[in-house]
């Protein structure tokens, strides 16, 4: 009988031991997954005090390259300056029915073609919640390259260090514009 | 059992009468005596060598090869130019010491960082003048060095930048070489530890073209 | 006789501490990654990207455009320019590649040629697209036949997939100059 308890106490120490050592890692491994994710209605969501609106969604095609497209995604934020502090930084990805993930182009040379397909032609800078003011929603902008078969089924996912592992889906529906290559 | 005790009872005997004759006394007392004399020797000369530092390093002549660690390069012209070997890279005004030489990249992998990790480049003294670091160009692309390959030899130049206050003199170049150890103490894996001095350059520039 | 086994005893478990002392498998040749070896049709599987291996070239030069101006490089061993049609699996990744040469040394890509259009360093792959970007690396002759490309994921542990592509049989034609445009 005494070895039971023995055994007993033994187990649950190191049922305890393992939790203590592995909760910080799992904090650090919650802060980078995207586990909860919350579905929009529409377009607009509300994620940890920030408002996301993604305004602008259009595709280029160039007809020598027909099977892959750039996606220009104009999204905004909004909310309270303390809200956004909280999130810390922003993490945006297109996800597609099979549960591939695009992630953003980062290359300064190719941003200029958001440029291009913006139908104002301003480029607002990529996502970044240090920059939400107290009054009224900031704009940015994000340039994706995908296949064209993938542009029916689009998902935004955005989150935010300090939301993870919450992050938020909104339906993207782009517009196709075909462009002829010289 | 009774095998045990007999084997108890000859080490109770050896503790209780270690030896019966003075003999073997004075002889096993020599002998351990030795023995202690021996292993300090021994401790001691291994501490004097491991802590023995070479007073000076090698002097280095023109065309004869220096060990970087990761390279092994061999100076051939110390010269003074007006510009730099790059039309694109640095600062292009003002006179610059360069030293040409061709580099060759002794390990198994490209090496991005031929002069260490992190960079210990070359170091000139001539005259008390403050010279600043030089940069490394690759003869060949005229642009700064990235990587070389193994097996490869580059003709590479090493360009200090003159300080105003300098005149024509002596220059001294010290060469450093990066340890490369196999095993090292921490995880027993192949590492790159500290500089130790390879090699002195002394000459005097001549002119460029 | 018992000293006999004693000292018997010692000796065997100093023996075998030594053996397993001496054999044990060094921090490095632990810490590899390990190697998913290509099909027959030359596609390589990983756990991040699907890789094909299109043809192998060698010159002798190397001649491109860069803003305009022509750039040449040139070398006293030879260029070997691995042509690869890549294509990320589940996340837009880049990859590295590296030829493990015949005499068993490791030749990174070269960054002298790290501008060159369509280079693998500047490239960034997503799911369900194929692109093919060229990887290029500066070598002596003998490091062509029996040696291998093999390509990694980039920024993924030190432990996870390569692709290791068969080793060419004999070595590609040397050209005396090589243009490479977009």
């Amino acid at each position: 009988m005494r070895q039971v308890l023995w055994l007993g106490a033994t187990l649950i120490l190191f049922a305890a031991t393992l939790g203590l050592t592995a909760w910080p890692d799992y904090r650090d491994l919650a802060h980078q997954r995207e586990w909860n994710v919350m579905r929009a209605d529409a377009a607009e969501g509300e994620l940890a005090g920030l408002r996301v609106g993604v305004r602008e969604v259009h595709a280029a095609v160039v007809d020598s390259r027909p099977d892959r497209a750039l996606l220009h995604v104009r999204f905004d934020l909004q909310g309270s300056p303390v809200a956004a502090k909280a999130w810390v930084d922003c993490r945006a990805s297109l996800r597609g029915e099979g549960g591939e993930t695009w992630l953003p182009l980062y290359d300064y040379s190719i941003r200029s073609a958001i440029k291009i397909l913006a139908p104002d032609g301003k480029d607002n800078g990529d996502c970044n919640p240090g920059a939400v003011p107290e009054t009224g929603p900031v704009t940015f902008d994000q340039l994706y390259r995908l296949p064209v078969s993938a542009l029916g089924d689009l998902t935004l996912h955005i989150s935010g260090y300090g939301t993870r592992p919450a992050a938020l889906a909104l339906e993207i529906k782009p517009t196709v514009r075909t462009f002829k290559s010289e | 059992m009774v095998e045990d005790e007999a084997g108890i009872r000859f080490y109770a005997r050896m503790v209780r009468h270690p030896l019966r004759s003075t003999a073997r006394q004075i002889r096993a007392r020599l002998f351990a005596g030795i023995g202690i004399l021996a292993a300090i020797a021994v401790a001691w000369w291994m501490k004097v060598e491991d802590a023995r530092v070479p007073d000076a390093s090698p002097q280095i002549a023109f065309g004869e090869p220096v060990s970087l660690g990761r390279a092994v390069f061999t100076p051939q012209k110390l010269t003074v130019e007006k510009a730099g070997p790059s039309a694109t890279a640095g600062s292009q005004a003002g006179r610059k010491l360069v030293l040409a030489g061709q580099i060759e990249n002794v390990t198994g992998t490209s090496q991005a960082a031929v002069f260490g990790q992190p960079e210990k480049l070359l170091t000139l003294s001539s005259g008390g003048a403050g010279f600043p670091l030089p940069e490394v160009y690759l003869v060949r692309d005229r642009e700064l060095l990235g990587q070389i390959e193994p097996r490869i030899r580059e003709d590479i130049a090493i360009v200090w930048n003159i300080p105003d206050d300098w005149h024509e003199q002596d220059v001294t170049i010290e060469f450093s070489a990066q340890q490369f150890k196999l095993r090292d103490n921490l995880y027993a894996k192949a590492s790159w530890l500290l500089f130790y001095p390879a090699g002195t350059l002394s000459a005097r520039p001549e002119r460029g073209a | 006789m018992s000293h006999l086994a004693n000292l018997m005893a010692v000796a065997l478990g100093g023996a075998m501490l030594g053996a397993m002392m001496n054999t044990l498998p060094g921090y490095d040749s632990s810490f590899q990654p390990f190697a998913v070896d290509a099909g027959e049709n030359g596609v390589g599987q990983g756990r991040l990207f699907t890789a094909e291996l299109i043809g192998l070239r060698s010159a002798g030069a190397i001649s491109y455009e860069r803003y305009g101006k022509n750039v040449v490089r040139d070398t006293s061993a030879t260029f070997l320019v691995a042509e690869l049609a890549i294509s990320a699996r589940e996340e837009s990744r880049q990859i590295e590649a590296v030829w493990l040469g015949a005499t068993g040394r490791q030749y990174n890509q070269s960054t002298r040629l790290e501008n060159v259009p369509r280079g693998l360093s500047q490239a960034r792959f997503e799911p369900r697209l194929t692109d093919r970007p060229l990887a290029i690396f500066e070598l002596p002759d003998d490091e062509i036949v029996g040696g291998r490309l093999v390509l990694m994921a980039r920024g993924s542990m030190r432990m996870d997939s390569a692709v290791h592509f068969a080793s060419p049989a004999s070595a590609p034609e040397r050209q005396a100059m090589l243009r490479l445009g977009p």
